[in-house]
């Protein structure tokens, strides 16, 4: 164990408690308001298509759709890009939060070597695609067309906070603080940013795909079937 | 509610206002969960005949909307409404430019939403958004027309009851001198029959020998069919426009009038939304 200033203290511990708890206050209220203000629709038809699709079946479906890349023809044509897709989550956005309860509370973890390259690895080549995605974002004119200033800021945001966690892995103050206290510092203001931001889109996740899924199992239309046209009978 | 602005018109308000009645919670989430990631954009028709014009891109169409939702229903839009693309509508301007996206840049087909990684259902509120429109008189021309037909004449193309009636004599007619037998019938209001076989105005209008041909069906087939006297379109406008009320009470025109006769089954022809409205939605908007 090293000896830590008593900022970066502060930092890892009381500044990481107070953020994360005003980010659960805020997601509470918003998954309040978002279940109490509007009410489940209906559906808008009787059912047709194949009647061994339900809507269970449909809702299934749909939330293992992120990992069925062969699903969509928007991933199917792109592996390369749902490959991103998947390092920037998991192997970027997962382990650099993972890291941020392990360097406080399990800092032992750390001092395996082969952990420690495997968390720098993945952090970093999400910070690689985090570039990939800022010079797709500025120089594709569709991306352009529909970004926002929210959108190129988080875009950003996370990208340099990947590069910080890529730094900050091996948890070493041998030359200085400065890296680990920056990751914490971005780490405290994403808990308060990130429920006003795009990045919550993980918050409705479950459940605009719950009912995008329940009406496609409704219509006979998921779980998708290749080469089967299905009845409309 | 939303926050009424001086210099919003009549019809602007309405629509705001008739919005936050109309939204649920898969819209809303809808609303929500977007991040712009661009998938959506090749799985688009439009996007691929039109080339290198993102306005067509499924995520900028439903941001048309989208911004309404944020700038008047979500806090995040309230706070800091440019930085998360919130805004809204103040002139009858601005409905006429939600129009053109609404209902001339998007089929609400639903392919960009089989294809969005979040599940984003933007055919769903962009129905909802033509309703709204619809609700304060902002349509297109043809769509105007012809609701304006099935609203007071009870078909689409405006058909009057005797020139129907007419255009069926004139199809026995041709009928029975193509197959050679004075017999031959087109039944129309015949009560019990196994099938009441409804169609799409424009045959009566444009080209009436499709209904000639499925006469010639029936016949030689030997089933027992009619033809009803009136609830005799089976197309919806209701079902373009979003307007329920306007798709409820022609769905229901035709299934009374199928109920009234006693038939047995309902045979449509051919028409892909006539048979989406009367299959699939009618029973639902119809009650």
């Amino acid at each position: 164990m090293h000896e830590i200033s008593d900022l970066l203290h502060f930092s890892e511990h009381t500044l990481q408690e107070v953020a994360l708890g005003f980010m659960a206050l805020v997601y509470i209220m918003r998954i309040t308001w978002f279940l109490k203000r509007f009410k489940a629709g209906g559906e808008r038809q009787a059912t047709t298509g194949r009647p061994s699709t339900t809507k269970a079946k449909g809702i299934l479906y749909s939330w293992a759709n992120v990992a069925m890349p062969w699903a969509m023809e928007s991933t199917r044509k792109k592996p390369f890009f749902y490959a991103q897709f998947v390092i920037f989550h998991i192997g970027g956005v997962t382990a650099a939060i993972a890291l941020s309860f392990i360097i406080p509370y399990a800092p032992g973890l750390l001092e395996s070597a082969a952990f420690v390259l495997v968390l720098q690895v993945s952090i970093g080549l999400a910070c690689v695609i985090g570039i990939m995605r800022i010079i797709r974002r500025v120089s594709n004119p569709y991306m352009r067309a529909i970004s926002s200033p929210d959108d190129y800021f988080s875009l950003v945001l996370l990208t340099v906070w990947f590069f910080f966690a890529t730094l900050s892995v091996p948890n070493s103050t041998a030359g200085g603080e400065w890296h680990l206290l920056t990751y914490f510092m971005l780490t405290a203001f994403f808990l308060v940013y990130v429920p006003f931001s795009k990045i919550s889109h993980y918050l409705y996740y479950p459940f605009t795909r719950y009912y995008f899924g329940k009406s496609m199992g409704y219509r006979g239309v998921y779980p998708l079937q290749r080469g089967d046209a299905g009845s409309n009978a | 509610m939303s926050k009424k602005t001086k210099d919003r018109s009549q019809k602007a308000e309405k629509v705001i206002e008739r919005m936050g009645q109309k939204l649920n919670r898969q819209i809303a989430g809808s609303m929500l969960a977007c991040v712009h990631c661009g998938m959506c954009t090749d799985s688009c028709h439009y996007v691929l005949a039109n080339p290198g014009d993102p306005t067509y891109a499924p995520a900028y169409k439903a941001d048309r909307t989208r911004k309404l939702f944020k700038r008047h229903f979500d806090w995040t839009g309230r706070v800091l409404p440019k930085w998360v693309g919130a805004d809204t509508v103040r002139t009858d301007e601005d409905l006429e430019e939600l129009k053109d996206i609404v209902f001339g840049k998007c089929t609400n087909c639903r392919r960009c939403s089989i294809n969005c990684p979040m599940g984003v259902d933007y055919a769903t509120f962009n129905r909802m958004a033509r309703g709204l429109l619809v609700s304060v008189g902002v349509m297109p021309e043809g769509v105007a027309v012809v609701s304006k037909d099935q609203w007071e004449i009870g078909n689409q193309m405006g058909v009057l009851k005797e020139d129907y009636l007419e255009t069926l004599e004139w199809m026995e007619e041709e009928l029975q001198d193509d197959l050679d037998d004075p017999n031959v019938k087109i039944p129309v209001d015949k009560m019990d029959a196994d099938i009441v076989y409804s169609i799409n105005p424009r045959e009566v209008k444009y080209d009436p020998r499709s209904i000639a041909d499925a006469a010639k069906i029936f016949h030689v087939a030997g089933e027992n069919w009619t033809m009803p006297s009136e609830g005799w379109d089976m197309t919806n406008f209701g079902l373009f426009s979003g307007d329920d009320a306007l798709g409820g009470s022609v769905a229901r025109r035709l299934y009374e009038k199928v109920i009234e006769l006693r038939g047995k089954t309902l045979v449509i022809s051919e028409c892909g939304h006539g048979y989406r409205s009367t299959r699939c939605e009618g029973p639902n908007v119809a009650q």
